[in-house]
């Protein structure tokens, strides 16, 4: 049974990579470029979020914050400072990541919901700075033109070619985050995400254990950054702003805030209803948040569930909180 | 215990057949030509696929304003205006709704097909719809966008698609034709520097002003208003002592207010609509209405000057828009009131969306519907084509930008009065194009002349 | 002999337990010298300026505590984040807006606004949030989802343009204060002094009222108050329409004076977290101080450093934070 099922899977996943490869072939550039390209990295951004979320038991807002300024140094360096793309790469990394750690410091100790407030805080901080530091960003009117440079001699301009950059970087995004989480370092988050008291009482640095979580899901969401900004050739304070903030959350969401792949399964979900429902319909913000509604009643206990037992564990009996049921179910 | 993995045997089959079937509907939605044609060298982002060159007789023109957001019932007129353009073509509606579409409409022998797409004043979303104009639609030309900061991304797209026509909708943000133009972006709308041509001579030459205070939003189209309007004031000799600059969102001006210096002769407002009314309420309230006001472009608008009320009477103000008394303006009210009953007054929105489009449609015509080779007939004729707008005459300086008039207005009795006219205003506002150009541009610090 | 005196000589003031604490406490000192000098030389060379735009601060910040007191009075017994809680405000002044618009009579609209967003809060409650009891992260995400729709719905009803309800002459125009020959509008007098009463209200109603008193033991120990027979339940429903009913009503007090607009859900909701960051999370009297705090700060900065002034804001929160996680007024964790 198990060999079939691997057989079956095996094949699924080899027709999955051969559609990919194929596609910038097939596929008109718009598809390629807003749709597919565009899942690629905002399931990038939304995989960062995931990861934190799953594996560290920690849903933050802060992605998207954390991502524009990725894009806004690069953006800066190549534009208004003249420098070389791939120069300045590896600086917005960095920059991302030393704004992650920022945050966490600020955020780790704190869980839960007076961590997702504290991220939200923290984007919004970073939207308006973005919107008022004006010798940076250039304030609201954001910086354009900003050229994506040569890969080996090949033109970033072209979609295939970004296409298969996109891809090449998802895909290493997708393997690092999972093999962070096989790795000793992930089980530890995950004692992390389950009892933080019982982990500091085996004597783990359980708030130096979840800054190091939340750099790294920083670098990833800088990497979904650097393409963002390339593929939209500029970057403003729009871009990070409140309503993109939920946007991850909501494609985390969608996509299946307990799986990995949810991230691209979300992202490509949102791409489609943001650039077609427009044609049926104004109201396409109704239409994503109802949904987003319903798969949070509906879906199966997933992260909430984890979450909850890790909660009431740390509580005791102080708060009195009712235990909900653990929901069993398929990859739990 | 939810596995983010994945990994392993434990993975169900499901979520792989899921992406397996979402990747095969793509794949059938997706089907279609990939040819790059005529990418430019400039502008940033990806390159992509554009129309086809010339030989059907359909003419595909794309129309962007902001449908969406706070900004839909600008788009919502922007798209009345351009339609009436359109309809003075023959043809019909197929609804009276922003997004339907037209029928029936031939311009230079061909006919005019319309696809509407919608933004919401962020530049991002602007580019993301002008790609599915672009890209997916393949349109031959592009009217649009409606907002300043739009239309510096959409120049900058434009400069990748080299083989399309932009002509602008609305948007006025300085830059977008007098830095680093695009070839093929072509504004028949003046932007908001010119909008104040008039105000500061003005006020320093007839209202005898010597010092100013000005008070804006923090973003560029209230640099390029207060700047349009230092040029000539501080350029006649006046002083701009303060210049208060709102974070964008302020409701609250009370301690803004509290910052205007006492001293000086009066104080410029480039807030529009409701901050207008918030902010001219308070003024009231904090300094008993001691000082004269000086409006910008949408201060004293026609939708809100009732709410004003006498806090603004004798407020002077300039813009591009003015009820004229002449037989264009007359006709361009008339059809916009007969084919869409519901809509307000003429305003800077349709007016400025009728301009252009209707530029384009002339140029269509000039250039008997020839859309290949890059546009260049079209180009052409647009870049010598002059006419009289219901707003006054218009015609395009080097860069491809408008020169128009400009008009002066003063409220008297609740009533915003037209003053006077600035003819031929040109991008440089008078000022030697070489000098104007190289001066910084307009932001928080620049100009300054205190 | 249970209790022993300590020796004077060993009775300390402060023991640093910390590097952190060090530096946090020279930081918060330093703080609050930098304030006590600048508000010394602002007084002595411009006292109007300076006693108008506090009360700008306080005005604001009375504001802030009308919307915030509700958020955390939801959270401090329900551990229920309501993230449409500035979606509640805005559809709150439209609502008022919208009645007192047709029916001339601003107070109408007030009730209106006020009673349909505690009806819409208990609906809420009951419809989505109980059966996800339990579940904070699930309950917070809802409300975002919430949010979503509400503003998407605002915006398909009342449009992008602002709008503004008119307030009832008597409480237009302006007073002279007694205080540095200042000029001050006669509403926004208004709003502080019925922030202050409710806020007054709100604390004799949780310290000395029978309701107050189990809505407290119930932030406590929850499970310990049902056990004592006290339906549980409807404790939860009360507390969360007048946490809403709170809501509403801002919504259309501050309408009055600052406009509604897409867009002021996300202000409003973000200043909520602030304030309810800086005093702690689920105390009422914590509210007051910290939105306090937040609108003095605001409005200050927005005098002297205009340019960051919201920056100011956020650099207010986060030092909170690093000196005390927990707020102000908070419970540790």
């Amino acid at each position: 049974m198990t060999t079939r099922l691997g057989n079956r899977r095996t094949l699924g996943l080899v027709v999955l990579v051969a559609f990919l490869i194929a596609f910038p072939f097939f596929a008109s550039s718009f598809w390629v470029v807003s749709i597919g390209i565009k899942t690629l990295w905002l399931g990038i951004a939304a995989l960062s979020l995931i990861f934190l979320a799953g594996t560290v038991g920690m849903v933050s807002l802060a992605q998207t914050a954390i991502y524009g300024s990725a894009g806004y140094v690069v953006a800066h360096l190549t534009v208004m400072q003249g420098w070389n793309g791939w120069l300045a790469v590896p600086v917005a990394l960095a920059v991302a990541v030393t704004l992650a750690i920022f945050v966490a410091l600020i955020s780790a100790r704190s869980s839960g919901i007076y961590f997702l407030m504290l991220t939200l805080a923290v984007a919004v901080f970073l939207y308006f700075f973005a919107l008022q530091y004006r010798p940076f960003t250039q304030g609201f009117s954001g910086i354009n033109g900003v050229h994506a440079p040569d890969l080996f001699g090949l033109s970033l301009r072209d979609p295939t070619t970004f296409w298969f950059l996109a891809l090449a970087v998802a895909l290493a995004a997708y393997l690092a985050v999972r093999g962070v989480i096989a790795s000793p370092f992930g089980l530890t988050l995950k004692g992390v995400r389950d009892s933080a008291p019982r982990m500091a009482a085996l004597g783990y640095n359980v708030t130096a254990h979840r800054v190091v979580a939340f750099a790294f899901a920083g670098l990833v969401a800088a990497c979904g950054g650097v393409l963002a900004v390339w593929y939209n050739g500029q970057i403003a304070p729009g871009s990070i702003d409140l309503t993109r903030t939920i946007d991850v959350l909501v494609i985390a969401v969608i996509g299946g805030l307990y799986r990995l792949e949810g991230a691209w399964v979300g992202a490509l979900a949102v791409t489609l209803l943001t650039n077609f429902a427009n044609d049926y319909t104004a109201r396409f913000n109704t239409v994503i948040g109802l949904i987003f509604i319903g798969i949070l009643l509906l879906s199966p206990g997933g992260i909430a569930g984890i979450w909850e037992n890790a909660a009431g564990r740390i509580r005791g009996g102080r708060s009195g909180r009712p235990q909900p049921p653990v929901i069993e179910g398929a990859g739990r | 215990m939810g596995n983010p993995t994945g990994g392993g045997a434990r993975r169900p089959v499901s979520v792989l057949l899921a992406m397996l079937a979402l990747a095969a509907a793509m794949a059938l939605a997706a089907c279609g030509s990939s040819d790059d044609s005529g990418s430019g060298d400039e502008g940033g982002g990806i390159g992509g696929d554009s129309a086809e060159q010339g030989g059907s007789g359909t003419i595909k023109l794309g129309l962007l304003s902001t449908l969406e957001g706070p900004f839909a019932p600008f788009g919502e007129a922007a798209n009345q205006g351009a339609k009436v353009a359109l309809l003075e073509h023959g043809g019909k509606l197929e609804g009276t709704g922003p997004r339907d579409g037209i029928s029936g409409v031939k311009v230079g022998g061909k006919t005019i097909e319309l696809v509407v797409e919608s933004s919401d004043a962020t530049p991002d979303v602007a580019v993301d719809a002008t790609r599915r104009l672009v890209e997916q639609s393949k349109v031959d030309a592009v009217v649009g966008p409606l907002s300043g900061d739009e239309g510096i991304a959409i120049k900058n797209y434009a400069k990748q698609h080299t083989d399309v026509t932009f002509v602008n909708g609305s948007s006025g943000a300085q830059n977008t034709t007098l830095r680093d133009p695009a070839p093929n972006f072509f504004r028949f709308s003046t932007d908001g520097a010119q909008w104040m041509a008039g105000l500061g001579k003005y006020a320093s030459e007839e209202l005898g002003y010597k010092t100013v205070a000005t008070v804006g939003e923090d973003y560029s189209f209230p640099y390029d208003q207060v700047g349009g309007f230092m040029t000539e004031f501080c350029g006649a000799g006046g002083k701009v002592p303060r210049k208060i600059w709102v974070p964008l969102g302020t409701k609250d001006y009370a301690s803004f207010i509290a910052q205007i210096p006492k001293d000086v002769d009066a104080v410029y407002v480039a807030l529009g609509g409701t901050d207008a009314l918030n902010f001219t309420k308070q003024f009231d309230e904090f300094t008993g209405r001691k000082l004269p006001l000086l409006g910008g472009s949408i201060t004293v608008d026609g939708a809100i000057i009732k709410g004003l009320g006498d806090r603004v009477e004798g407020t002077v103000s300039a813009g591009p828009v003015a009820v004229l008394d002449t037989p264009e303006y007359k006709e361009y009210a008339g059809a916009l009131k007969k084919h869409f009953p519901e809509s307000g007054p003429p305003g800077l929105f349709d007016l400025s969306y009728y301009v252009n489009m209707k530029s384009l449609l002339q140029g269509l015509d000039k250039a008997g519907g020839n859309v290949s080779g890059d546009d260049a007939k079209l180009r052409e004729a647009l870049s010598s084509l002059s006419w009289t707008t219901p707003i006054g005459p218009v015609k395009l300086d080097e860069n491809r930008q408008a020169i128009a008039n400009n008009y002066l207005f003063k409220v008297t009795n609740g009533e915003s009065r037209l003053l006077d006219t600035v003819e031929n205003v040109n991008q440089t506002l008078g000022v030697d194009r070489e000098k104007y150009v190289s001066q910084p541009s307009f932001d928080r610090k620049n100009p300054s002349c205190s | 002999m249970a209790a022993q005196a300590i020796p004077a000589a060993r009775r300390r003031l402060w023991r640093p337990q910390s590097a952190t604490e060090v530096v946090s406490v020279i930081a918060v000192a330093a703080a609050v010298a930098f304030v006590l000098q600048f508000v010394a030389r602002r007084l002595s060379s411009d006292a109007t300026q300076f006693v108008t735009i506090a009360l700008n601060g306080l005005t604001l910040g009375a504001l802030y505590f009308l919307v915030a007191s509700g958020f955390t009075l939801i959270f401090g017994l329900m551990r229920v984040t309501n993230m449409a809680h500035g979606a509640f405000y805005l559809l709150g002044g439209y609502i008022g807006f919208e009645v007192s618009d047709r029916t001339g009579n601003w107070y109408l609209g007030v009730l209106a606004g006020t009673v349909a967003i505690a009806a819409l809060g208990i609906g809420v409650q009951q419809l989505l949030l109980r059966r996800l009891q339990g579940q904070d992260l699930r309950e917070a995400l809802i409300t975002i989802g919430l949010a979503i729709v509400i503003a998407d719905q605002c915006l398909a009803y009342w449009g992008g343009s602002p709008r503004d309800l008119i307030v009832p002459t008597g409480l237009s125009g302006a007073k002279e204060l007694q205080v540095a020959e200042v000029i001050y509008p006669t509403y926004r007098l208004f709003v502080l002094g019925l922030a202050t009463a409710l806020g007054v209200g709100l604390w004799v109603l949780l310290r000395h009222s029978k309701l107050g008193i189990t809505i407290r033991a119930g932030v406590d120990d929850r499970r310990m108050v049902a056990a004592l027979g006290v339906n549980v339940q409807i404790i939860f429903a009360v507390v969360f329409a007048l946490g809403a009913a709170l809501v509403g009503f801002s919504g259309v007090a501050g309408g009055s004076y600052l406009s509604l607009a897409p867009g002021e859900d996300g202000r409003y909701l973000l200043f909520s977290l602030i304030v309810v960051i800086v005093g702690g999370m689920g105390s009422v009297t914590g509210a007051a101080i910290g939105a306090a705090l937040v609108g003095l700060v605001d409005q200050f900065a927005a005098v002297y450093v205009p340019t960051y002034s919201v920056l100011l804001t956020f650099g207010l929160m986060v030092l909170v934070l690093a000196v005390r996680p927990q707020g102000l007024l908070g419970r540790p964790a």
